[in-house]
């Protein structure tokens, strides 16, 4: 069965490398991944969103794009990021989401309060599976502010939402990262174990 | 026939023709037509929307959900640390209650025409900014002109309007924005990097020589991360006659290692939040009301500590000895 799955947060929260590792680890299992993603000016603070399609041998994928209510699994880095791209998950899809907002300049500038609590509650509301993970009490008991993704990674690999399971997930992070952030991001991998 | 592209219609305009030259009874219908939308990126939604549309078939129907909380919205804008920001603040500072136009171009720069930044008045394609800077000097001589470009398209485009504004006798400050890359589409080596796509290490070709080589009188090299200095030089360069050039150099935020973040002293910061409302960097936020570090942006660029009015933000070691 084809899976999709939908990467979503803020630019420089490192989900494009999340995505290249699930297609990584997945490739390794032996299975056909297509992806896409934005690129260019949404780095910069902007959204930012990964499509990632898997298939098992006995299918094919023509296109790394998906349409509305149609991914099996939401991994969302940031609350709002989470509920814009909410129309994509499917009926009896899963969200695994950060509670840790991150605040645009546009609304530091405004003042607004925006706190993301807004966000997990409409979250809880309307969708029936949702994991939330405190990114920020996490990335510090890890103690660095830069393993959001590994955290989130570890979270939908232990949750049984990804066709491997963590080893796999540490092994695709060994081939990808630098090895001095090896042990680091290991840890952040391993917290939900 | 319907045309379903990305980008311009390209495929569409050329059947178009074709049907034309041969007068073939064939409609083409795609972005020229209004069939397609002409902006944003196709999606699967939207392209069965067209294909519904143009079969006569019954629109496939979003399902009501309960609607969502208001979304904040996001533009890119520059990264925390960007020595861009310090470049752009720089400038605006010392043009300050002056009639003074700021020409951009392309890169991450253009961002630079982000609130509260504000420091792009125009933007049209890659060295045009060196060229409308000379052209509104023509028309309003009471305008202070600036250009402003990156390190990458002054290479790939600007030297033209260089050496244009120099023999047409303009007046005009040309600031180039060396951050020693091509930043905003994946660092890819230029001729300032001294690496050449194939990863031979080659002599660098120097921005600040090729304007001298050009003819312009005054060239300056300045760090703008030291927020002072870089004001006093664009007011005393800017103040010239002529064409002369100011280069702010320093490395994208992006290739450099990170400081330790910036620490907020609670006892010295009055909540004035001219530091957000200045610089709009987004490695300084509103948490529970008051101003904070954000620490898994902030890059420890000390921007910040040289605008706070009472020396509340610290960077580096300092900030480590408040810890």
């Amino acid at each position: 069965m084809i899976k999709n799955i939908l990467l979503c947060g803020v630019g420089g929260q490192g989900i494009v490398l999340t995505s290249k590792l699930i297609a990584s680890a997945s490739m390794e299992k032996g299975l056909e991944v297509m992806s896409a993603e934005t690129i260019g000016m949404a780095q910069k603070g902007g959204s930012v969103f990964s499509f990632l399609r898997l298939a098992g041998s006995d299918e094919r994928i023509y296109s790394p794009m998906f349409a509305e209510g149609q991914a099996d699994l939401i991994i969302a880095f940031e609350p709002a990021e989470a509920v814009r791209m909410l129309p994509y998950l499917r009926d009896s899809g899963a969200v695994i989401v950060n509670s840790t907002p991150v605040m645009p300049v546009t609304a530091a500038l405004r003042a607004s309060d925006y706190s993301g609590a807004e966000m997990i509650g409409y979250l809880r509301e309307n969708v029936d599976n949702v994991s939330v993970i405190d990114g920020s009490s996490l990335c510090r008991s890890i103690g660095s502010p830069r393993v959001l993704n590994m955290l989130m990674l570890g979270a939908a690999a232990s949750g049984g939402y990804l066709p491997f399971t963590i080893n796999d997930a540490v092994a695709a992070m060994k081939r990808t990262v630098k090895p001095q952030f090896a042990q680091l991001n290991e840890k952040a991998l391993r917290s939900f174990e | 026939m319907l045309c379903i592209e990305e980008l311009d219609p390209v495929i569409e305009r050329e059947l178009t023709y074709i049907c034309g030259k041969y007068q073939l009874p064939v409609k083409i219908l795609g972005k020229l037509t209004g069939n397609v939308r002409t902006a944003g990126e196709n999606t699967c939604g939207s392209v069965k929307a067209d294909i519904a549309d143009f079969m006569g078939w019954e629109k496939p129907q979003a399902e009501k959900k309960e609607a969502p909380p208001e979304l904040p919205v996001r533009p890119p804008v520059l990264c925390a640390g960007c020595p861009h920001r310090a470049s752009f603040y720089a400038v605006k500072t010392a043009m300050k209650g002056k009639k003074a136009v700021f020409c951009g171009d392309i890169g991450c720069y253009t961002l630079g025409n982000a609130m509260p930044l504000d420091m792009v008045d125009t933007c049209l394609c890659m060295g045009a900014g060196v060229n409308i800077a000379q052209g509104i000097g023509r028309i309003e001589p009471d305008t202070v002109c600036f250009s402003f470009v990156g390190d990458s398209t002054f290479f790939a485009s600007a030297i033209t309007g260089a050496v244009n504004a120099v023999y047409n006798q303009a007046d005009m400050t040309l600031v180039v924005l060396d951050n020693s890359t091509t930043a905003m589409t994946g660092h890819q080596p230029h001729p300032g990097t001294g690496r050449t796509v194939m990863g031979q290490i080659v002599d660098k070709v120097s921005i600040e020589e090729v304007l001298k080589g050009v003819g312009l009188k005054t060239v300056e090299v300045c760090d703008p991360m030291k927020l002072s200095e870089a004001v006093e030089t664009v007011k005393r360069v800017s103040a010239e006659k002529g064409v002369k050039a100011i280069i702010f150099r320093s490395p994208c935020a992006v290739l450099i290692e990170p400081d330790i973040p910036a620490k907020i002293d609670e006892n010295r910061c009055i909540q004035c939040r001219q530091c957000i409302n200045r610089l709009g960097c987004p490695g300084i936020v509103i948490r529970d009301g008051r101003v904070a570090i954000d620490g898994s942006l902030c890059t420890g660029c000390g921007l910040c500590t040289q605008v706070c009015p009472t020396g509340a933000i610290s960077c580096g070691k300092e900030s480590e000895q408040n810890d």
